[in-house]
């Protein structure tokens, strides 16, 4: 299985420990322990708050914080932790490179990409002259597929897109030619089709380069195509480490297995025609609408299109899928819905109830972020009541026991009535935005990414609670999204968006069956994880040894 | 193109301040009764006293008068010494230059480096004193600063005189006055600028790449510390001239600060209203070349603006 089993590590991790320090030190990693052959992809996988990223930083002492470390870190044949300020830096210059979540924020946003280069360069070459350097910064440039890398040395940051940014980080982490190169959560501020192409980059530059990579992230569908070992971290502890096929085909911790099956993406074959019967909720006909950065352009007519011609129709009781890349118009066209934003032209019509005791349907919006979109000084109970209050519920107890039934209907305990949304997980705060929506019993919800803040094990419960919404009350659901697994799971109706157009609206069964529109057809193929649920997948046979938790 | 309209603004904004002295003197009462008793001045003179300076005809007639009066310069004569307010003011404007540009020095050269400091230790010992030294220093009242230094410096070690102007030994405790006020204000902006500029994701990717601390701090830290300095610091030179109102008159300088109070005691209508005109005028003027800094320091607001 493993023929490298005697290869050199190139990063060896033993017993990693690290605590907030203080008087009462809060443990935030315990007892982890790893190794990564030369060569080797290391995927360490795990949710928000699990420890990941804490790990990757004390790998280059890059914590925010002065922590209680235990353990040992031995990278390149350096013990990092032991390493003088001057042997540190020598290290982070030559032994590691690292690339970060959001490359925007990881550029000096008020200096060129040139000078960012030209400075790292300067690291590695003290006495070259200011020509070579430049010249050595559009090979490097060239090196990560970057067009017309002359031309982007004299531009900022804010001037590239995300995966160009992500590029020219890459090519700056890979300047020293480092042994191992650190991913912290990649392309998690990307877009589903730049993902693929940083990833591919990545992989490219391993190859060339007998780079090692340690891949921190949270999506599991990356790590099923590309990594060669996996590591399962859960609240701060290793639960499972072992060989891609090993761990994805039986994993063997309960929480690894819980997170599998949360990412698994099955096929669907859900029969959706029933539902196109019934009548509108929701409709969309011919909706322009463009925005201009000022007035001059305003004039001159250059803006950005966010809806062009827009129509689509979301039925009642119907899941609606509204899928697209950022900058397609998918929000604007929620905002629109709600009456946020007016449309320039078409209409947009929220139809009556099939009783017609009511004129119009009752809409409520489920935000992107459920912590922002919550009061944080207030009890999560005063929020929904405040709500019911605002529209005549005089009565306490009335309140009382229809929060408590709804609260029961997304799936969470009464006890988070007494809480602060601080004190609440990301999956409770987002079914509390979820409840306080449902207060007011609307036949139509809009949620807009609603899971995009939440890890998958979450997700899956967040899917479940709309599932059942849909089923016991009948509500129609529009969902923005941009991850196609969230479509599959639980949409009957896709509608894709690009540039404000609607390039596609085809019942979720007809989704993949291969004659869609070449941009949606791109969309899915780049889905991660795709390519293992179709057919059984071959990992890489070099890498890392696995070592059983303990060394 | 962005200059062109930072100055029409300006010029909105010019035109704005000298209608609002004049509601303002006007909405006051008559402007004339302010100046003479009625009771010790005839009919006969107060109406030569409108005909001369254009208080006769509809508010509308008024305004434009004072308008076109202003816009040639003319602002009226000061009933304190019988001159030209203009004059009268102008001739104060370089001791308060001289106060407030020192001043500026003094905050700048002191809160830089000490709130820096205070950053870079942030909750240690060093970052406890600075930010106690600094609650003291800006909770103080500015004249009290002010006769603690003609206490110690004057009167105890009579090194420095406690009054007039003219020679750099009166200058020293008048700026020290206003500027460490204004420093300790000042450090507490740099050290919190300072401290978010440490925390951005490009420094970590920076001390990733392996450079020096010291370069990380010149090139990656301040630059992004800059932005909001720059916003923060015109407001606080303009915060100056009020307080050299009353350090001014502390130690006898004899700058615009100390003008206002005099004419405010003496009812000098014409020289208060130059006064608020060129402060006025000052903070457009500095408020603009902000902008223009700004936009030279954040290449996303040069864009946001050039396209």
């Amino acid at each position: 299985m493993n023929p490298d089993r005697f290869a050199e590590p190139v990063c060896r991790v033993e017993n990693l420990g690290i605590a907030l320090g203080g008087d009462h030190p809060i443990p935030l990693v315990e007892d982890v322990s790893f190794e990564i052959t030369r060569g080797g992809y290391f995927a360490l996988v795990g949710e928000s708050g699990s420890g990941k990223s804490i790990t990757c930083h004390s790998m280059m002492r890059l914590l925010p914080f002065k922590p209680e470390f235990r353990g040992r870190i031995v990278i390149d044949g350096q013990d990092v932790w032991s390493l003088t300020a001057r042997q540190l830096m020598q290290f982070r210059r030559k032994s590691v490179g690292m690339v970060f979540q959001d490359p925007l924020a990881a550029l000096n946003p008020v200096r060129t990409i040139g000078s960012q280069l030209l400075e790292t360069l300067r690291l590695y070459y003290p006495s070259a002259r200011h020509d070579e350097l430049r010249t050595r910064a559009i090979e490097a440039l060239k090196g990560v597929h970057i067009p017309m890398p002359e031309q982007r040395l004299e531009i900022y940051p804010h001037q590239l897109s995300g995966g160009l940014n992500q590029r020219v980080m890459i090519a700056l982490a890979m300047l020293g030619e480092p042994a191992l190169l650190i991913a912290d959560e990649p392309t998690t501020a990307l877009d589903m089709s730049v993902q693929a192409e940083v990833l591919d980059l990545i992989d490219e530059m391993r190859r060339q380069n007998n780079l090692t990579v340690l891949l921190v992230t949270h999506d599991l569908g990356i790590v099923r195509d590309r990594a060669t070992h996996i590591a399962v971290m859960h609240k701060g502890r290793l639960v499972e480490q072992g060989s891609t096929a090993a761990v994805v085909g039986a994993p063997k911790a309960d929480y690894s297995r819980e997170l599998f099956a949360a990412a698994n993406v099955e096929w669907p074959a859900r029969e959706t025609s029933a539902l196109r019967q019934k009548p509108f909720a929701l409709s969309f006909e011919n909706v322009n609408k463009t925005f201009y950065a000022s007035s001059r352009d305003r004039k001159a007519d250059i803006g950005v299109p966010a809806a062009k011609a827009m129509s689509f129709a979301v039925h009642q009781g119907e899941i609606v899928a509204l899928v697209g890349e950022s900058g397609s118009g998918k929000t604007t066209a929620a905002k629109m819905a709600m009456g946020l934003v007016t449309p320039d032209s078409g209409t947009i019509k929220l139809h009556a109830s099939a009783g017609g005791e009511k004129s119009k349907l009752n809409v409520q919006m489920v935000f992107q972020h459920p912590r922002d979109s919550l009061d944080p000084l207030m009890k999560v109970g005063d929020q929904l009541h405040e709500v019911l209050k605002v529209h005549g519920w005089r009565d306490a107890e009335a309140r009382r026991s229809h929060i408590a039934q709804i609260i029961q209907d997304v799936g969470l305990g009464a006890h988070v009535l007494e809480r602060r949304p601080t004190f609440l997980s990301g999956g409770e705060a987002q079914r509390v935005v979820i409840a306080r929506a449902l207060l007011l019993k609307p036949d139509m919800l809009i949620a807009d990414e609603p899971l995009s803040a939440v890890d998958v094990r979450i997700q899956k419960h967040i899917l479940d609670c709309f599932q059942r919404l849909r089923e016991r009350l009948g509500i129609a659901i529009l969902l923005i999204t941009h991850d196609l697994r969230v479509v599959f799971e639980i949409a009957d109706q896709v509608v894709v968006l690009r540039h404000g157009e609607v390039i596609e609206d085809v019942p979720v069964s007809l989704f993949t069956d291969g004659k869609r529109h070449e941009y949606t057809q791109m969309l899915i193929d780049a889905m991660p994880g795709k390519a293992a649920s179709e057919q059984a997948h071959d990992p890489g046979h070099e890498g890392a040894v696995a070592t059983g938790g303990r060394i | 193109m962005l200059l062109i309209s930072r100055l029409l603004r300006a010029v909105v904004s010019l035109w704005v301040i000298v209608t609002l002295v004049f509601v303002a003197l006007r909405a006051t009462g008559d402007p004339i009764l302010a100046i003479f008793n009625p009771d010790d001045t005839t009919q006969a003179a107060l109406d030569a006293y409108r005909e001369q300076w254009g208080y006769t005809g509809t508010i509308l007639q008024q305004y434009l008068t004072y308008v076109s009066n202003v816009f040639h310069g003319t602002f009226g004569i000061s009933n304190m010494s019988n001159r030209d307010a203009l004059e009268v003011v102008l001739e104060r404007l370089p001791a308060t230059l001289q106060l407030v540009g020192c001043s500026a020095l003094v905050m700048i050269l002191v809160g830089l480096p000490v709130g820096a400091f205070a950053a870079l230790d942030n909750g240690g010992r060093l970052d406890r004193t600075i930010m106690s030294l600094s609650t003291v220093g800006f909770a103080l009242p500015n004249f009290v600063l002010g006769l603690a230094l003609i206490l110690l410096l004057s009167v105890n070690l009579r090194i420095l005189p406690s009054n007039g102007y003219g020679s750099i030994q009166n200058l020293i405790m008048p700026v020290l006055t206003i500027g460490l006020a204004k420093a300790a204000i000042f450090t507490r902006f740099v050290r919190s600028a300072v401290l978010d500029a440490l925390r951005l994701t490009c420094v970590t990717s920076a001390r990733a790449r392996g450079l020096s601390e010291f370069r990380i701090f010149t090139h990656h830290v301040i630059p992004n510390a800059l932005l909001p300095l720059v916003t923060i610091t015109p407001l606080l030179v303009g915060s100056m001239i009020a307080a050299g109102s009353v350090v001014e008159s502390v130690f006898g300088w004899p700058g615009v600060g100390r003008l206002i109070v005099d004419s405010v005691a003496q009812r000098d209508l014409a020289v208060l209203q130059v006064i608020i005109m060129m402060v006025a005028f000052l903070m457009i003027a500095t408020n603009l070349i902000v902008d223009l800094a700004y936009a030279k320091l954040d290449p996303r607001t040069a864009l946001a603006h050039s396209h």
